[in-house]
């Protein structure tokens, strides 16, 4: 007797118990019950966190003034790591609309930037290889370091400093205002990616239906998003491996047929959409271009050049 | 992230509309057709106790996304990986269960295997490495290939062949049994 022999015949005696146990037709009455159950408990829960959401409404706020957080918003470079001077233009930050954009040397790194009085954090660091050659991997590691975690912040006399007790302080100089630019590499712009595949954390959809979302990406950065019935359109701002979508809105509607699957369309156009804009990672292989949502959601789009 | 769109803008796991791309079998055909095998799958990597109560739990999962599921390529992988996360949990929180099995598998029969080493099998796997005994569960249980352990655990195939392989291994040193076969 092999191990296989033995573990096909504990399988085959799992089938034959399930088999004489399991009476699918009772069970599925009672899986109705429990979907029935579970939908008004989260009904519930729902009304619960709203009712929560406006009493922190009604509470006062009585803490002292703190900085404007629009302080932050511009393209910083890099002064000091720990009191050392560092000059690298590769390890920068640009900061716009609560979203963080830049480099620490090595990587590209990119986020949300949530403030809270003298606070900074940077909750869904990316930071994703920018294949730079010959950097100083002890500046980036501090750099990471620093943003991982809560930090305070201050902007005086041109130098925005950021700073955790323990663990290290940065401090850029910078152009405050300035607004980062698109450097869109030439393999993304000037193509149409057509999309051909769709991967979720719920599993992959290949559908024919995909192939009507394309993809295109001018050099001055501005993103256009077509699928069957509408457009959209936005900006990026690309750095290193990550490709930030924006200001994302609807260019226009497009005259398209109705369908029986007209529901089932939208809801895969949303999905896109929500993989799509925002920060993601980008590669091209072998012709394809492959985004990837950074963050919560693991989603994966394909591309193919149409 | 912004959330933009011209359609509906919930995420794939807040879906509530229909959502089916290709022609998708009804919930209560895909339930008949699947349940006692993923009893038989949970009961592998959980034990007797919880099985239907898991299995349930991962089909109630589906039912109530069964418009995003319906559409997927493979529902069926989905509800599987969905009772694999489900049981490891279980497992996790009644450890001590799993260990006290080992002792029925501790020799070697001569012959047909018995109920008793049946048993004592599935407790030995339930010892294994959680994505060890995910992968090695899914092999027998429903004779599944890497390819479709990979696609199932959303893992590569590569990985797949060093968990199948390595959890044969322990249990074939276990049983002292021969590990020959190659899937």
């Amino acid at each position: 007797v092999s191990i296989d022999e033995l573990g096909r015949a504990a399988a085959a005696e799992l089938h034959r118990r399930a088999a004489s146990r399991v009476d699918p037709t009772v069970k599925l009455k009672q899986l109705r019950r429990m979907k029935r159950t579970r939908t008004a408990a989260s009904a519930l829960a729902v009304v619960g966190a709203c009712a929560a959401v406006v009493v922190s409404f009604l509470v006062i706020d009585d803490r002292p003034a703190t900085p404007a957080a629009t302080a932050l918003n511009g393209h910083w470079f890099i002064a000091t790591i720990d009191g050392s001077t560092v000059t690298d233009p590769a390890i920068d930050l640009h900061i716009a609309s609560g979203h963080l954009l830049g480099g620490d040397g090595c990587n590209a790194i990119s986020g949300s930037v949530r403030v809270a009085g003298n606070q900074l954090s940077v909750p869904d660091l990316a930071v994703a290889g920018a294949d730079v050659p010959e950097c100083v991997t002890a500046y980036a590691t501090a750099i990471e370091r620093v943003l991982s975690g809560t930090v305070t912040w201050s902007v005086e006399r041109g130098l925005l400093t950021l700073s955790r007790p323990g663990v290290g302080r940065l401090v850029y100089s910078g152009k405050p205002g300035e607004t980062p630019t698109a450097r869109v590499p030439a393999a993304l712009a000037d193509a149409t990616w057509e999309l051909t595949e769709l991967d979720t954390s719920f599993g992959t959809f290949t559908s024919g239906y995909l192939t009507h979302t394309k993809v295109r990406i001018d050099r001055a950065g501005r993103i256009t998003v077509a699928h069957r019935c509408f457009v959209n359109a936005g900006t990026v701002q690309i750095q290193g491996a990550i490709l930030d979508i924006r200001n994302v809105r609807l260019r226009n509607s497009l005259r398209c047929p109705t369908t029986p699957n007209q529901a089932a369309e939208q809801r895969t156009d949303a999905i896109i959409d929500n993989a799509l804009f925002g920060s993601t990672t980008w590669s091209i292989a072998d012709g394809r271009l492959q985004i990837k949502a950074v963050g919560g959601e693991t989603t994966t789009l394909l591309f193919r050049d149409a | 992230m912004g959330r933009t769109s011209g359609a509906e803008t919930d995420l794939p796991g807040q879906s509530s509309a229909v959502f089916s791309l290709r022609p998708a079998e009804t919930f209560e055909v895909f339930y008949r057709r699947e349940l006692r095998g993923l009893v038989a799958f949970a009961r592998a990597l959980s034990g007797s106790a919880a099985a239907e109560d898991i299995a349930q739990d991962a089909m109630l999962a589906a039912y109530r996304r069964w418009d995003l599921v319906g559409g997927l390529d493979a529902p069926v992988a989905w509800v599987r990986r969905v009772c694999a996360n489900r049981a490891a949990s279980t497992l996790r929180r009644r450890g001590i269960e799993a260990r006290a099995m080992v002792r029925l598998s501790s020799r070697r029969s001569d012959g047909e295997p018995t109920a008793a080493e049946h048993e004592a099998f599935w407790a030995q796997v339930r010892r294994l490495p959680r994505r060890q005994a995910q992968v090695v569960a899914l092999h027998y249980i429903y004779d599944l290939g890497v390819a479709e352990i990979a696609a199932t655990l959303g893992c590569a195939e590569g990985t797949v062949k060093v968990h199948l392989s390595r959890g044969r291994a322990a249990l074939s040193s276990r049983f002292e049994y021969p590990s020959m076969e190659q899937p």
